[in-house]
C-alpha cells in the first residue's frame, strides 16, 4: 500500500443503505422440499433399520426423546428421530448435515447471485435515470439553441437592413456626385459668359457715350470692334441658354430619383426613366464607350419611380463598370403581350458560373470595397418582383452580360 | 450491524476479510478455521470458481453459548477480490461489524493494495457503513515471501492511522491468522458491548468474549 490516505465515496456521497442479507437464516424447508425430506425420511428408516422421522427444529415437541440434532452451520435447524443405536443416528444425522451443507451452497449462491443482480439492475436504473436526465437537459439546451441561433439571425437581418440602407445612401451619394459635376459644367460657362457679356454691355455704354459726343459712327463702331461684340454676345446668349437648358434637363432627370421618399405608384414612361438614367450616368462613362438605345413604343407602367430609378440606374452602373477600356452597352425597350421588356447588354468581362449563382446573394460583391453601386442585384430583384415582374441575368466569361427585366404593364 | 435475535436467543456477528485478489483472504479463513476451537465450529462454505478464486465469498460460522445462555454466533466472510466483482464485495460488506483488511506485502503489490482499500472506504459507504467507525484490522500477509516491504517500511507508512498497529502473517503457515481476528474482535467488542450491553446483562467480558470465540 502507497499511502493510506483515502478519501472515502461516503465524503461526497453520503451515507448508502444497507443491502438485503446474503446469509438469511435458513430453515430444513428453506433447503429442503417437503418430499425431499420425505425422501430421506425413507432411506434412513431403511438404513437404520427402524422407523426414522426428520423433524423441523421449529416443530420439535418437547416431549420427544431419542432425537439428535442436524444442524446447518452452528445451529439446528432440524432433529432425527430414531430407535436406532446413537452410534448409527449419530452417522446418519452426520449424512443429513453434508446434504444440507450441499444444498445450501446452491441456496447461498443463488441469494447471493440475486442480491447482486438485483444491485446491478438498480445501478443501470439509475444511470439510465442520469441519461434520461442529461438527454432532456440537451434537449432543452437544443431548443434555447434554436431560439438563440433564431435572434441571432434576426441581429444579422436587421444589419443587413442597415447596411442596405448605408449603401443606398453610398449609391445616392455616388449619383449626387456625378450630377454635382454635371452641373458645374455648364454654371461654369454660364458665370463666364455672363461676366464677358457684363463688359460687352460696357463696351456698347462706352461706344454710345462717344457717339452722343460727336464722334462718328463708323469711328465708333471700328474703334470699339462693336461687330464683333454684338456677334460674340448673341453666341454668348445661345450658349447659356443651352447652359441652362442642360441644368434643368439634369434637374428633371433626378427628380425621377429623388421625387420618391415616398413609394406611390405614378404612371410612368420606361423610355424616358432610361433616358434620364443614361443621362445621369454621362460623368461615368469615359469615350470608348459607346451606347446604343433601342427604345420601342411602350405604354406607360404604373410603378414606384424612384426605386425603379435606382435599380435600373444600379444595373447600368453594373455594365459600365463591367468594361475595363472599350465596348458598347445596348439599352433596349419595348413592349409585348402587356408586358414591358427591358434588355441591358454590355460587352464586358462577363462572369463565369460560380460568380453567377452567387449575384443575389446580399453584399456579394467582385468590387473593391466602396465602389460598388450599392444596392446590388439583390435589392434590384426585390424591386423588379414588388413590380410583379422578373429579372434574369445571362453571362459568360468574356462574352459580356445579358440582364433581362420584364414588367407587366397593368392598368 | 450485529443482530439479536431475542426468540432464538442468538446474537450474529459478521466479519469480513477484504482486500485485493490473491491477498489471501480465503487461505487466512481456511488457516483459522483448523486453528480455533470454539464449543460451536461450522464447516467452511466456499463458493468458488473452478481454479479457486473467490465467486461470491467463503464462509466460516462459529459460535459459543454465554452463561447467560445468549448464543453468539459470529460469521466470517471472504470478500472476491477481483475488480469485477464490484457488486459482490459490496453485498458482502453489507451488514458488517467489522473488517480484516488482508494486503500483499510484495512490493509491487503496494497500488493493488491501495486501490482495494480506497475501494473498501468507498464501499463501506455505499452500503451505510460509516467508515471511520468501522473496526478495522489491516493486515500485511505473505511476510514469507522475499519482495516483500521491510516491516519499517510498513511502519512508516502507517503508524500514524486509526488503524495501527498492523498485524504481519503469513496465513500460509498458520502466522498472525489469530491475532488479526483477535486484534479485530478486540476492536469490535466496545461497539456490541455499547449497544447490547454483553457486560452487564450477559456477563460476557472482552476476555471471555475472545476466548469464547477463539476456543481458548
Amino acid at each position: 500500500m502507497t499511502d493510506p490516505d483515502y478519501k472515502t465515496a461516503s465524503d461526497k456521497e453520503g451515507l448508502g443503505e444497507p443491502l438485503p442479507d446474503i446469509d438469511p437464516e435458513f430453515s430444513l424447508s428453506d433447503l429442503l422440499s417437503t418430499k425431499d425430506v420425505e425422501r430421506l425420511e425413507d432411506r434412513m428408516s431403511i438404513l437404520l433399520g427402524t422407523n426414522t422421522e426428520i423433524v423441523d427444529a421449529e416443530a420439535l415437541q418437547s416431549d420427544q426423546d431419542r432425537s439428535y440434532p442436524v444442524r446447518y452451520q452452528i445451529c439446528p435447524v432440524a432433529y432425527l428421530v430414531t430407535e436406532a443405536p446413537p452410534a448409527s443416528a449419530k452417522a446418519a444425522t452426520d449424512i443429513l448435515e453434508s446434504v444440507l451443507y450441499q444444498a445450501s451452497r446452491y441456496r447461498l449462491a443463488a441469494v447471493a447471485h440475486h442480491a447482486i443482480v438485483l444491485q446491478d439492475f438498480d445501478e443501470l436504473q439509475t444511470k439510465h435515470e442520469r441519461l434520461l436526465e442529461s438527454e432532456a437537459k440537451y434537449r432543452d439546451l437544443a431548443i434555447q439553441l434554436e431560439q438563440r441561433v433564431k435572434d441571432q439571425v434576426d441581429q444579422i437581418e436587421l444589419r443587413q437592413r442597415q447596411v442596405y440602407e448605408a449603401e443606398k445612401l453610398s449609391a445616392l451619394a455616388q449619383l449626387g456626385a456625378g450630377v454635382a459635376h454635371e452641373i458645374n459644367n455648364p454654371l461654369g460657362f454660364i458665370q463666364s459668359n455672363m461676366n464677358t457679356g457684363k463688359t460687352y454691355i460696357q463696351d456698347i455704354m462706352d461706344a454710345l457715350a462717344s457717339l452722343r459726343q460727336g464722334e462718328t459712327m463708323a469711328k465708333v463702331v471700328e474703334s470699339f470692334d462693336l461687330d464683333f461684340v454684338l456677334d460674340d454676345l448673341q453666341t454668348l446668349m445661345t450658349e447659356t441658354i443651352d447652359g441652362v437648358v442642360r441644368v434643368s434637363r439634369i434637374v428633371k432627370d433626378l427628380k425621377g430619383f429623388v421625387s420618391a421618399g415616398t413609394s406611390t405608384r405614378q404612371p410612368i414612361m420606361m423610355n424616358e426613366v432610361l433616358d434620364s438614367i443614361c443621362n445621369l450616368s454621362h460623368p461615368l462613362l469615359h469615350e470608348d464607350i459607346r451606347i446604343t438605345r433601342d427604345f420601342g413604343k411602350v405604354s406607360p407602367l404604373m410603378a414606384d419611380k424612384a426605386a425603379l430609378c435606382q435599380a435600373l440606374y444600379a444595373i447600368f452602373l453594373n455594365a459600365i463598370q463591367a468594361i475595363e477600356k472599350e465596348g458598347s452597352i445596348l439599352i433596349k425597350c419595348y413592349e409585348d403581350s402587356q408586358t414591358i421588356f427591358i434588355r441591358i447588354e454590355d460587352s464586358g468581362s462577363g462572369m463565369d458560373n460560380a460568380t453567377l449563382a452567387k449575384i443575389y446573394e446580399p453584399f456579394y460583391t467582385t468590387k473593391p470595397v466602396g465602389t460598388g453601386t450599392g444596392l446590388g442585384l439583390t435589392v434590384c430583384r426585390d424591386i423588379v418582383r414588388a413590380h410583379q415582374g422578373e429579372i434574369r441575368v445571362t453571362s459568360s466569361p468574356g462574352e459580356g452580360t445579358q440582364v433581362r427585366i420584364s414588367l407587366p404593364v397593368t392598368n | 450491524m450485529a443482530e439479536l435475535d431475542e426468540r432464538t436467543g442468538r446474537l450474529t456477528l459478521k466479519l469480513v476479510y477484504y482486500g485485493p485478489a490473491m491477498s489471501g483472504k480465503t487461505t487466512n479463513l481456511g488457516a483459522l478455521h483448523e486453528l480455533v476451537a470454539p464449543e460451536l465450529k461450522g464447516d467452511m462454505m466456499v463458493l468458488e470458481t473452478r481454479n479457486d478464486r473467490t465467486l461470491f465469498f467463503d464462509l466460516f460460522p462459529l459460535g459459543f453459548a454465554t452463561p447467560s445462555g445468549l448464543l453468539i454466533q459470529l460469521k466470517l466472510y471472504t470478500v472476491p477480490g477481483q475488480v469485477e466483482h464490484d457488486s459482490t464485495r459490496k453485498a458482502v460488506l453489507s451488514r458488517a461489524d467489522g473488517v480484516a483488511f488482508i494486503a500483499d506485502s510484495q512490493s509491487n503489490q503496494s497500488y493493488t493494495n491501495l486501490e482495494s482499500f480506497e475501494n473498501l472506504a468507498a464501499n463501506a459507504g455505499r452500503v451505510g457503513l460509516d467508515f471511520d467507525k468501522l473496526p478495522l484490522v489491516v493486515q500485511f500477509n505473505k511476510r514469507d515471501l522475499s519482495n516483500i516491504l521491510s516491516e519499517e517500511e510498513v511502519r512508516e507508512r502507517w503508524h500514524h492511522t486509526p488503524w495501527w498497529p498492523v498485524i504481519f502473517a503469513s496465513a500460509l503457515q498458520n502466522e498472525g491468522v489469530l491475532e488479526t481476528l483477535e486484534l479485530l474482535l478486540r476492536r469490535v467488542y466496545p461497539i456490541l458491548n455499547n449497544e447490547f450491553s454483553l457486560a452487564n446483562t450477559h456477563q460476557l467480558d472482552l476476555e471471555s468474549f475472545v476466548s469464547g470465540l477463539l476456543g481458548r
